[in-house]
């Protein structure tokens, strides 16, 4: 597989994120990690988040209805942006089949393929409704990667937090698969970002005239596509799971795949 | 289309997940499940629920006294802001924090709350009077000088420490600073004083 700009361009993107969250408190503009993040005087927290405190203490915190609420409206319109582009896991995941050679997809699965992740991020949010586990710690995997870096630097010490990152990276190497297996069927963090993208302002479109798959079995795209999108017959719940890659838009050799922005092309 | 099969199949996996959250909330904490809590932490049943673990207190914290649990604080506690008074004591009651509290202004969730510096116990330090070089017959009264509040360790007349849990706020000033090896003092969440959690 060969690196294209746009992957070149992703792996920047999320490097910057991670040099910006390492750098910021030392000059003291904005301190936490995307679990919940502070510049001072205005605070974001990420809607995971949210829901765990909510349910464990089962009370709904005022003071984090506006913070929730301005993350939910950018997921709304950008849907898992954030997970192509941003999250460190996510991104060294990808890159991590090239070390292990798997195999492509073959075959391709139905619409319902994928979906286990809604009754596991259920099962998360029961776990701390039920009985009171609630473990951020274990279901932000860009949060690991943060507080990781955040905690070595300022006090030295490498925590606990390796361990859980070891641990997610050895639970995608099992599932020996093409893509992002704990980004398309595990990550509870990444499933609550899918089904707040409502809007989901861009995303790729299989242009039925242009496409070849049904003369030549191309399915490129497909085969291609990280999140494991059947693309081209998905509907407006399958494309939730777009990360905006891009990658089936660069790699459509009749240029078939087109941009969808707001519905327009 | 949804076949039956997928669908109960999907179900399952949420039930399997949901079983072992449940397993993994029963591993029990280590011998150290008591742990002493930064300033105006809530109490106990709601603080590992309220905190996000998302770091800002250790960040803000002006002698970066907080440090993260490990998995031996067990498993609900990991990754919680705590006082280890072997690596850093907590300064508040020394002035050096300069009595803002840091760590419960940023505090997103409302896991750690302003409080009154009065109001404020972390825990209770104890003497192994084994291990003190006082009572070992050298002259050595570190803690006693190092320590910032009143009365809590006095000294008797041949400059032997006495530690008095009712006044001692559990900073780990003295901990920090006891130069016998094994430390003669250990600081545990005894008798903390936690803020309350207004919903």
């Amino acid at each position: 597989m060969k690196i294209g700009i746009i992957e070149a361009l992703r792996a920047i993107t999320a490097s910057l994120v991670i040099l910006i969250f390492a750098v910021a408190p030392i000059f003291g503009l904005m301190y936490g990690t995307t679990c919940a993040l502070t510049f001072g005087s205005f605070t974001v927290i990420s809607p995971l988040e949210l829901a765990l405190v909510s349910l464990g203490t089962k009370t709904i915190l005022v003071s984090l209805i506006v913070p929730g609420l301005i993350v939910i409206l950018i997921i709304v319109f950008f849907g898992r942006f954030f997970c192509g582009w941003i999250c460190p896991v996510g991104i060294l995941l990808e890159y991590s089949h090239i070390l292990t050679e798997r195999k492509e997809r073959k075959g391709v699965g139905t619409l319902w393929k994928n979906k286990e992740k809604y009754a596991i991020l259920l099962a998360v949010l029961a776990a701390s409704l039920l009985f009171n586990f609630t473990a951020p710690y274990l279901f932000s995997p860009p949060g690991i990667v943060y507080r990781t870096i955040i905690y070595f630097i300022s006090h030295g010490i490498v925590g606990a937090d390796l361990t859980v990152l070891l641990l997610i990276f050895i639970l995608d190497v099992l599932a020996i698969r093409y893509g992002r297996t704990w980004c398309d069927t595990l990550c509870p963090l990444g499933t609550i970002i899918s089904s707040l993208s409502i809007v989901n302002l861009v995303k790729p479109k299989v242009d039925q005239k242009r496409c070849i798959d049904f003369d030549f079995n191309c399915l490129n795209c497909e085969r291609i596509c990280p999140m494991r999108i059947p693309l081209t017959r998905a509907d407006n719940w399958a494309m939730m799971d777009c990360n905006k890659c891009l990658k089936c838009w660069m790699n459509c050799p009749v240029k078939a795949v087109k941009l969808e922005v707001f519905g327009y092309g | 289309m949804i076949t039956r099969r997928e669908f109960v199949k999907v179900l399952a996996g949420g039930a399997a997940v949901l079983g072992v959250l449940k397993l993994v909330s029963l591993i029990p904490s280590g011998a150290r499940g008591d742990i002493v809590r930064p300033p105006g932490a809530v109490d106990k049943e709601y603080f590992n629920a309220l905190c996000v673990r998302c770091g800002i207190c250790l960040e803000v914290c002006p002698t970066k006294a907080i440090v993260l649990a490990g998995f031996e604080d067990g498993i609900a506690a990991v990754d919680t802001p705590k006082i280890d008074a072997l690596i850093e004591p907590c300064e508040f009651f020394r002035g050096r924090c300069e009595e803002v509290m840091l760590c419960s202004k940023f505090c997103p969730t409302g896991a750690l709350q302003p409080v009154d510096k009065e109001k404020v116990k972390l825990g209770t330090v104890e003497l192994n009077p084994d291990r003190c070089l006082a009572y070992m017959g050298k002259e050595c009264v570190v803690c006693d000088e190092m320590c910032p509040v009143t009365d809590a360790i006095t000294l008797t007349r041949d400059l032997k420490p006495v530690f008095h849990g009712d006044k001692c706020v559990g900073c780990g000033t003295c901990i920090n600073a006891c130069p016998a090896d094994p430390k003669a003092l250990t600081l545990t969440s005894k008798g903390a004083k936690r803020a309350k959690w207004l919903r």
